[in-house]
């Protein structure tokens, strides 16, 4: 009983230990990289402690665990990935920021997605319409704005200065949310205005995130959907397939179809496109050995996608293996209680956040170790993008916390207003 | 609720297995950097799939006599940036391409950033002669910014001992690069049109299929008849003195003049019917394809810092293709088949010599790369080209020229070719070669090359351009 009330913890302990190791022999750590880090070790401390007297082991003592993994190993390698190309020194504090924001935010998203979900069931009390057709207009509008305002003159689809396809991912999320609790009409309504918004992004150039969302969907269906659609199931299986088959053909037969410009594009980014990131990749990997390289030598390129490459370059393959030891229980433990719950509008959400989540550290860390093509798919918790680490929080807000856990919370919160008045 | 349970393991399995898939993408990287690849020390070095860069700032790149040849500085926005010492630039390149950015894998462990922490890297040791550079960078410096002039030196081995262009500026320029954008193209290894230079190249192809020509066309036939002007597959070619009627013995009527010709005349006349004749009597596909697998004119040759490759000619070009014409290669790769035509050798061109660590630790020293299937059986003193290419020389000669290098001319250790190739917008190329035999004439040390690529000066001597090549080569004492 004793080892089960430790086992969530020792992922982290091996990661700080490991931490401290590449700290110890690196000759490129500053004071404010260490301040960074000791912030860090104290909120996920924090966090930790806080979870685990609130809720217990479960599910969301396993997330925070696993969010506290990644996180300190981000923190550590703030030298490495300061002198990696894609930052500068502003954006080191935010690179910082960016992992505590996500930490804190894990713990915050559980508020909002509450209260998300108070509205959403004030709305739909005795107006069970009320809540899709919010959410297929939202969307809609989302799809309109970016349709309309987004830029890509800086490579990534930007709307007023911030990543379109980070907050679509979440107005996505809830929107396919909603459409599994709606009923038949209303449920064609709100896939379309997915299908309008997954479409407005491959329009505008934004791929990573419609195609993690599919997969996460796809996933989400096959496993947690509690209803069956036969058209639907057949389409499940069928799009995987049919995708596979189109990859291995233009593999094989690509090259008899060049000159055509879709062609052209899709090969390019499957197979030849990036080719130096995913070198650099490798090669960074490479150096990195069991418990990491303390050299800038060989060091991936700098970009937010490639920020796991460098994670293990400088705290090795240990690190990796914390990384997946901490995250498999958090996965399947969700997906465990998450599957014999009833089918409400927060758990749809939970499970779908978690497919969500799983696919993006998935598809990520196969990205890293080059068995995936490049695709603008960040890994969570790491990087610069503060929207990304907002998402990555509530993601984990949401797939980590129950409704009893929030009721809990709750209870707490009344105890300690209590003491105060 | 068994349902969920089977869902569930299916799920784990499938999370289980994911992971398992990074995990081995992972290890198999790790495992992986133990086997060294099957690329040369240098290309061993340069992927770096070897641990051999240890600090963060760039290290020296020197010449071969140990001369810096870069530097860095700190520009007004506070930016790292590094750049060649004057005289250097176009060789050196910059952080978007040229040795720096190639080598720097070698030079640097990692991006410009990591200069904050002075670190060294390794130091490159480059086959680039200082002595040899300043002098040609001197010989050129009379050629202003509307021409491309540049002289290249490459040794039998394959070391590029020079290469140095008329965009050598100096040191300022590099505080405001966007007056110069010119500034870090490296002319000799650019393509262009080397003109009649070309020909010697034919004509050893020729020479190697002699026997195919027939006794008329043979090439040892000292009496060949040829013409002012020819006319194959529609393209009628002049030869540059068709209207002098004193260079040619008979007027055959309707504007045709014709005269005796040996290979050696041929060249120092540079008679381009003569060497298009031979190559139709060959034909033209054929000499087109045998000169293709003899001088590999259909690979590209990559060195630690550029690529070298020469420019395809399409089928209804081929009549201007034997006599140089539209031969498009980079002067580099004109020496190193210099070298190649006279001496018989055909090694790879190559600009690092030597890499070392901080600590003095020398980890690469070159080992000049010989395509030993592509060797070729020629006797230098007796070879018919070579002498003609010596006769050549002595022909481009001033008197006064004669006087002064009697003791070469002598020796008949120097062969010569020049080039024009006209270009669209009536300038040209000019171009010279020269190749340096050692002193008893058995092997050859050197090719170097001078170009003045779109000139309008049509008046620029062979024994101007020899004077200058004999200079850069005087400088570094092979002559």
């Amino acid at each position: 009983m004793k080892i089960k009330k430790i086992y969530p913890f020792l992922p982290d302990v091996a990661a700080v230990m490991l931490s401290l190791y590449a700290m110890l022999r690196s000759t490129y750590l500053s004071s404010g990289c260490f301040s960074v880090f000791a912030a860090g070790i104290v909120i996920a401390c924090f966090m930790l402690i806080t979870v685990f007297k609130l809720c217990g082991i479960g599910r969301s003592l396993w997330g925070t665990a696993a969010a506290a993994v990644i996180s300190v190993g981000n923190m550590t390698a703030l030298p490495m990935l300061y002198y990696t190309d894609g930052y500068t020194q502003g954006e080191i504090s935010d690179t910082a920021y960016g992992t505590l924001i996500c930490l804190m935010l894990m713990f915050g998203s559980m508020v909002i997605s509450q209260i998300l979900m108070y509205f959403l069931n004030k709305l739909s009390v005795g107006k069970p319409k009320t809540v899709p057709i919010t959410a297929a207009i939202c969307t809609l509008l989302t799809a309109a704005v970016i349709f309309v305002f987004s830029d890509r003159a800086s490579g990534t689809t930007l709307v007023f200065g911030m990543q379109a396809a980070i907050p679509a991912a979440a107005v996505l999320l809830l929107c396919a949310a909603a459409a599994v609790s709606a009923d038949k009409l209303l449920r064609v309504i709100c896939s379309a205005a997915l299908a309008a918004l997954a479409g407005t992004l491959v329009v505008r150039n934004e791929t990573g995130i419609p195609a993690v969302m599919i997969a996460a969907l796809l996933i989400w269906y096959l496993f947690f959907s509690k209803r069956r659609n036969a058209v639907l199931t057949v389409f499940s299986v069928v799009i995987p397939a049919f995708g596979a088959v189109g990859i291995l053909l233009l593999k094989f037969f690509g090259s008899r179809l060049s000159g055509i410009a879709i062609v052209d594009k899709v090969m390019t980014r499957l197979f030849s496109g990036n080719v130096e990131q995913a070198a650099s990749a490798e090669r960074s990997l490479r150096q990195s050995g069991v418990f990491g390289i303390n050299s800038y030598l060989y060091l991936s390129e700098g970009t937010s996608d490639f920020c796991m490459v460098t994670l293990i370059h400088y705290l090795g393959i240990a690190f990796l293996m914390l990384i997946i030891l901490s995250a498999v229980p958090f996965i399947c433990i969700s997906a465990f209680e998450l599957m014999r719950e009833r089918g409400t509008l927060a758990n749809t959400l939970a499970s779908m956040s978690l497919c969500l989540l799983t696919v993006i550290l998935v598809y990520n860390l196969l990205m890293c170790v080059g068995f995936a093509p490049i695709i603008g798919v960040q890994a969570p918790f790491v990087g610069i993008s503060k929207l990304f680490s907002i998402l990555s929080g509530c993601l984990l807000g949401w797939s980590c916390f129950s409704e009893s856990d929030a009721n809990k919370l709750r209870e707490k919160c009344k105890e300690i207003r209590g003491e105060f008045l | 609720m068994r349902y969920a349970r089977r869902k569930s393991v299916f799920f784990t399995i499938m999370i289980i297995c994911c992971f398992m898939l990074v995990m081995l993408g992972a290890i198999s990287s790790i495992v992986r950097a133990e086997v060294p690849g099957a690329a040369s020390p240098l290309e061993y070095l340069l992927k770096l799939d070897g641990a051999v860069s240890e600090g963060n700032d760039y290290g020296d790149i020197l010449s071969i006599d140990g001369v810096p040849i870069a530097s860095g500085y700190t520009a007004e926005s506070g930016e790292y940036k590094y750049c060649a010492v004057s005289g250097w630039s176009d060789i050196v390149g910059s952080p978007s391409g040229g040795l720096i950015y190639n080598c720097r894998n070698i030079l640097l462990a990692n991006g410009s950033r990591a200069n904050l922490l002075l670190h060294k890297g390794n130091s490159i040791t480059t086959t680039l002669h200082s002595t040899g550079m300043r002098t040609a960078q001197e010989e050129l410096a009379e050629y202003g910014r509307d021409v491309n002039a540049y002289i290249c030196v490459v040794l039998r081995d394959g070391a590029v001992l020079v290469s140095q262009g008329n965009n050598s500026y100096p040191q300022e320029a590099f505080f405001d690069p966007y007056n110069y954008d010119d500034l870090y193209v490296d002319y000799c290894s650019s393509r262009s049109l080397k003109g009649s230079t070309f020909k010697p190249l034919t004509l050893r192809m020729l020479l190697l299929n002699n026997e195919a020509l027939g006794d008329e066309y043979s090439l040892y036939n000292q009496e060949f008849k040829d013409f002012n002007q020819a006319t194959v597959r529609g393209h009628t070619i002049i030869n540059w003195d068709s209207c002098i009627s004193g260079n040619y013995l008979t007027d055959e009527g309707g504007g045709i003049m014709s005269r005796t010709l040996s290979l050696s005349d041929a060249l120092q006349l540079s008679a381009n019917t003569y060497v298009l004749r031979h190559a139709d009597k060959f034909g033209l596909e054929n000499t087109y394809r045998k000169m293709t697998e003899l001088y590999s004119l259909n690979k590209v040759i990559h060195t630690e810092i550029n690529e070298l490759s020469v420019g395809k000619v399409s089928s209804e070009r081929l009549a201007y293709f034997p006599w140089g014409q539209d031969a498009d290669l980079s002067a580099v790769e004109m020496c190193q088949l210099y070298n190649y035509m006279t001496g018989g050798t055909y090694s790879m061109p190559f600009y690092v010599a030597g890499v070392t660590k901080p600590d003095g630790k020398v980890i690469y020293t070159a080992e000049p790369v010989k395509v030993r299937e592509k060797e070729l059986d020629i006797e230098l003193r007796t070879d018919i080209l070579d002498n003609a290419l010596a006769d050549t020389f002595c022909s481009y000669l001033t008197k006064d020229q004669l006087h002064r290098f009697a003791k070469l001319v002598n020796s008949r250790r120097v062969l010569a070719k020049s080039g024009t190739a006209d270009l669209a917008g009536e300038s040209v190329n000019r171009v010279m070669m020269l190749t340096v035999l050692n002193e008893d004439r058995t092997k050859v040390i050197c090719s170097a090359c001078m170009c003045i690529d779109h000139t309008y000066d049509y008046d620029i001597q062979n024994s101007y351009m020899i004077e200058k090549l004999v200079a850069v080569l005087n400088s570094m004492g092979i002559l």
